[in-house]
């Protein structure tokens, strides 16, 4: 099988790395990103259809990243841009408002099972929001969050001793154990009346970490002891949402948020964040002063209309879950016939994987890296994403390109079984 | 800066090369033959040192009951600081062996100009000589991870990051020359070692000893080294991670 050549992408990194801090900062760039090698990586892209992107070179991979999550329906989903185009084309950016945005939180709201929908554009941004409308409802400073988990960049969210973060950015954080109601309880009891908010992700989904589902009873207990203390429980849905249920996160594990965060697949691309919530926490929400230039774009509405209508109209979630479960039954085989045990956990339509016997990745890294080098884009220490456009032939494509890359691992003297 | 910290480094990270300088540096190993002695040095709050110069050569070692002649003990490690960083023995110290002080004012100041020849050249062509830029790229390497473990064992910030770090071993490793370090933590406490890890838990190599002396004197990042081809890293990426945000304090100190 050929692998690929990266000529042009290494030499659109080097320019880039004359006027860009990084070359590519971020989750997309190489250095956050994990390639792992990098030079096994493409870096910039040039085109993107249906679940495929090509890389500088015109390389075409199989993406099981979908942007990090945006992609739900397909690249270029020609209903969403359809909708999109149509409403640039009648206004985007404007001093008022276009009613698009009146249509869009009635459609959210609606689907969500909200009362309210504050737009932004990235999922930071609504975090952030979600922390201030909770501390503006109680007053209260401290905020609960689960050891490992993302809710965006600001300096709230980071710790301490990264760059740029201070102590006092992070000294009103508390942090529990995912999965641990007693040291949540523990937790509140140790400071009575000064915890604004709970903020969480509907289940486990670390990088680094197999991703962990939430006991049954978890979620019930969690909603109870906010409930009952006064504190806002915030479901931070940026990467889940509209993956697991159409209703949020929250209704598929059976329990109801005060706030919900949305981003990424709320708009299949199209760049626009919400946070919704309950009616008792409209008049703080309100209060909270927070804007920015291009939060009421039209543009990103009409698509996220159009997009949250397909995944209905389709039940583009069972779409899902079918592709992950046969992709996870073949990679599992694949891996078994070549005497490797691959571990997938989290929800199948984002998993994560390992290798066992591997503690250290070295061995995982070197098959993700043959894999990448052969089309199939997967990354080493992210969970993963499907979206609706993959076929039967992409996965027997990355079964293929899977069974291919552990024989040149089970080559290599390092990892020679 | 935390003085404490900084004492470590001091002790730790910068003169410790001496065991190092007089293998490799003729005129060091000159200026301590035909001696002998230990010289001890304990501040409050680091781990203490002590230097034993032997033949020609010097042996360092991390804390215990040193048999040195030559006992420093600082009350204060700003004193000790203002020691190293001012070049001449300030009051304010104990000192057990006074007969031997001489060694100190004398042999002791020589012996660290000669390293800070190699780690500070005052003419930078000096660095055009091979050999030279190799000395100073590799104890320039030495000195910034052994004063990484010191931040993440002493500063209130380096530790609450090498708390984050994984336990196990990082290696570093200079591709071109064999040269290479390795980090242990465990529960949060760090050291420093000279030499290539067996069974690492992460892997950072640097592909030649140009771009280590690029990256460490500021010259070039992590990513543009990575973009030529000459930085990589693999295994348990949180153990760098964590360990690249300590790096990243290591210029406050060393500055």
């Amino acid at each position: 099988m050929k692998t690929n050549n990266y000529t042009k992408n290494r030499a659109f990194y080097n320019r880039a790395l004359k006027v860009i801090p990084t070359g590519v900062y971020g989750h997309l760039g190489p250095s956050n990103g994990c390639a792992i090698p990098s030079e096994a990586f493409p870096i910039f892209s040039v085109k993107a259809k249906g679940t495929y992107f090509w890389d500088a070179d015109e390389n075409r991979f199989i993406d099981y990243m979908c942007a990090y999550g945006p992609n739900i329906l397909g690249y270029g989903d020609e209903e969403v841009d359809k909708a999109a185009i149509a409403q640039i084309k009648k206004g985007n950016c404007v001093t008022m408002p276009d009613i698009a945005l009146v249509e869009f939180a009635e459609l959210l709201t609606h689907t969500v099972k909200k009362d309210w929908a504050f737009f932004c554009k990235n999922g930071g941004d609504v975090t952030s929001l979600a922390i201030m409308t909770a501390r503006c409802a109680t007053g209260r400073k401290k905020v609960v969050m689960v050891k490992g988990g993302y809710h965006g960049v600001a300096p709230w969210t980071q710790k301490l001793g990264y760059a740029g973060v201070i102590e006092e950015d992070v000294s009103n954080n508390l942090y529990v154990h995912w999965n641990d109601v007693k040291e949540l309880e523990d937790l509140i009891s140790r400071y009575p009346g000064q915890i604004a908010a709970f903020i969480s992700t509907p289940y486990h989904h670390p990088t680094f970490e197999d991703n962990r589902l939430p006991d049954q009873s978890y979620w019930k207990a969690v909603r109870e002891l906010c409930t009952k203390n006064g504190i806002v429980l915030i479901i931070d849905d940026i990467r889940c949402g509209f993956r697991l249920d159409i209703e949020g996160s929250d209704a598929h594990y059976g329990f109801k948020a005060d706030l919900i965060t949305f981003c990424k697949a709320i708009a299949n691309g199209y760049n626009v964040s919400a946070l919704c919530g309950v009616d008792s926490l409209r008049g703080a929400v309100s209060d909270v002063f927070y804007t920015g230039s291009y939060w009421l774009s039209a543009e990103p509405f009409a698509a996220g209309i159009a997009c949250i209508s397909k995944l209905k109209r389709e039940n583009t979630i069972a779409t899902l879950r079918f592709i992950a479960d046969k992709l996870h039954t073949g990679l599992k085989e694949v891996a078994r016939a070549n005497n490797r045990e691959i571990v997938i956990t989290g929800e199948p339509v984002m998993w994560y994987m390992r290798h066992t016997n591997d503690d250290n990745y070295f061995m995982h890294q070197a098959w993700v890296a043959e894999c990448v080098k052969r089309g199939v884009f997967f990354t080493n220490h992210h969970n993963h994403f499907v979206n609706a456009a993959i076929t039967d032939e992409d996965i027997a494509e990355t079964l293929k390109v899977a069974d291919e890359a552990y024989k040149v691992v089970n080559k290599m003297d390092k990892f020679k079984i | 800066m935390d003085a404490k910290t900084k004492a470590g480094i001091n002790l730790h990270a910068v003169l410790r090369n001496l065991q190092e300088l007089c293998e490799v540096d003729e005129a060091a190993s000159a200026i301590v033959k035909g001696k002998k002695i230990a010289v001890k040095f304990t501040v409050k709050g680091c781990d203490p040192m002590s230097l034993t110069f032997e033949d020609g050569k010097c042996a360092y070692a991390r804390g215990g009951e040193a048999s040195g002649e030559l006992r420093l003990k600082f009350s204060k490690p700003e004193k000790f600081n203002k020691l190293i960083d001012g070049g001449s023995v300030v009051p304010g110290f104990n000192i057990t062996g006074i007969t031997k002080l001489g060694f100190m004012t004398k042999d002791f100041m020589k012996i660290s100009e000669r390293l800070e020849y190699y780690l500070r050249p005052k003419d930078p062509s000096l660095l055009e000589d091979k050999e030279f830029f190799r000395i100073n790229t590799v104890f320039t390497a030495y000195t910034a991870f052994h004063a990484l473990a010191e931040i993440g064992n002493l500063d209130p910030v380096g530790q609450a990051i090498a708390h984050r770090i994984p336990d196990g071993k990082i290696a570093i490793e200079i591709k071109e020359t064999g040269d290479a370090l390795t980090i242990s933590v465990s529960d949060g406490r760090m050291s420093a070692a000279i030499g290539k890890a067996e069974n690492p838990n992460a892997l950072m190599e640097f592909g030649n000893l140009d771009v280590v002396h690029r990256v460490l004197n500021g010259k070039t990042d992590v990513y543009s080294a990575m973009g030529e081809g000459l930085f990589a890293v693999s295994g348990l990426i949180p153990m760098l991670d964590n360990m690249s945000k300590l790096l990243g304090l290591v210029s406050r100190y060393l500055a």
